[in-house]
């Protein structure tokens, strides 16, 4: 089926098959920062938003998202770009493949909450595995992030 | 993957009720569609819900209505939840998976699903939900969960004055589902305690209920034994049915703590029946 999606504000009419994954439609136009892990919905490797709304396009039917509006993180490149440098100054990323995944989640949920306590970054990134870091040096990253600070 | 041959979205609840009837009588419904895709079968067609205008959480006269495709995010955040009942529907939904997947994942799939693992169905019962099916109509969330006929979820009902009610889970691992999940409601009828995760969909254990609703020394424990003999138990990856029926004791002990130092009772220590 020919579909038009709007993915980083731009318009892209693509041939979809009808029970085509987002993840799949993303990643066949070449935004490979949606990355693929678990498939089921657990390791929010392939976080992207609707609506500005963080979703997991593993499972999101591509069909679906026809009149709504797709970010991933090469439509985000300049904060996306001082995320990451506040992670790295952290050490927060090691094998990285989780990275990207975190870093939709983390600002979404600047977006989302004012001045979130760390309770509220914990809950809101519970959806993002990682299994280098042991979250400590995402956490102060991301808190680095939220608070403007210089890196 | 969810994968299927025709994906239907049909625009009117006329239309999906004849689908689901006649033409594609074992057709999936796709709500969110997030548990769906976790099985390996070809559909040959699945019908999509999003066209129904199905989402919305609204005030209607003592009782807020929430719309079937509704988010759990969405139901999880709504300001007036986080009051209702102590707060029971976001502590249940906050504890499925992450933010992404709330924000797909709908109310109403997860109700239809009746899955034994789910946090909402038992929270709902507690609160004594209705529910709003296209041809059916209305009927209470206990009775659905035994419902068999082939009808679409409209909406779920809840009374917006709730008496004091509790939510406890236990989990082997946070995010992970409950091996054992319960709810407790006390107004004045007196209990009703509903269990799930064992591992069925959630039922209300009848026997303990009327004995702590009678209320007699060491009520609390012969409850908690009740229900462990009156429910069915099996086992599975996450706990042995033995392991289940022992934690039911444990299950309702926590209930019936938390549901007596809830609202005005906060901070009180009960006298331990």
């Amino acid at each position: 089926m020919e579909v038009t999606l709007t993915i980083n504000d731009k318009k892209i009419n693509i041939d979809i098959a009808q029970d085509e994954a987002l993840l799949t439609t993303l990643r066949n136009l070449g935004y490979y920062s949606v990355r693929c892990g678990c498939e089921t919905t657990n390791c929010g490797l392939c976080t992207v938003w609707l609506d500005g709304k963080t979703i997991l396009s593993c499972a999101y039917p591509t069909f679906r998202a026809v009149g709504h509006s797709i970010t991933t993180l090469e439509g985000l490149a300049d904060e996306a770009a001082y995320l990451g440098e506040c992670l790295a100054s952290e050490g927060a990323d090691q094998c990285g493949y989780c990275t990207t995944g975190m870093m939709m989640s983390a600002m979404a949920l600047k977006r989302e909450k004012e001045n979130p306590t760390d309770e509220d970054i914990k809950a809101f990134l519970k959806g993002n595995l990682c299994r280098c870091t042991g979250y400590e040096s995402q956490l102060r990253g991301i808190r680095k992030y939220l608070r403007g600070d210089e890196v | 993957m969810l994968t299927c041959v025709r994906m239907l979205q049909p625009t009117t609840l006329d239309e999906a009720y004849e689908l689901i009837t006649t033409r594609h009588k074992t057709a999936p419904l796709l709500a969110g569609g997030c548990w769906l895709r976790l099985g390996k079968r070809q559909w040959p067609a699945v019908i999509d819900l999003t066209e129904l205008e199905l989402e919305y959480i609204v005030k209607d006269g003592d009782e807020y209505a929430i719309g079937a495709m509704t988010t759990q995010r969405d139901v999880e955040t709504y300001e007036a939840f986080q009051h209702l009942g102590g707060g029971i529907l976001p502590q249940a939904l906050s504890s499925i998976l992450g933010v992404q997947f709330r924000n797909m994942a709908t109310i109403g799939g997860s109700v239809a699903g009746r899955f034994g693992f789910s946090d909402i169905i038992p929270a709902l019962l507690a609160l004594k939900a209705d529910v709003v099916l296209y041809k059916a109509g209305r009927m209470s969330l206990e009775d659905y969960l035994t419902y068999d006929k082939r009808d679409i979820l409209i909406e779920i009902r809840i009374k917006c004055e709730q008496p004091a009610v509790a939510l406890v889970a236990l989990r082997k691992s946070a995010s992970d589902f409950p091996y054992l999940v319960g709810a407790m409601r006390h107004d004045a009828v007196g209990y009703s305690i509903y269990i799930g995760g064992r591992p069925g969909v959630a039922v209300k254990a009848k026997r303990a209920s009327s004995i702590l609703t009678a209320g007699r020394e060491n009520a609390v424990a012969e409850a908690g034994e009740a229900a462990a003999a009156e429910l069915f138990f099996e086992s599975n990856s996450h706990a042995s049915s033995s392991y289940r029926q022992a934690m039911t004791k444990v299950l309702i002990e926590r209930l019936w703590y938390t549901v007596t130092t809830a609202g005005d009772n906060a901070g009180e220590v009960p006298a331990w029946k």
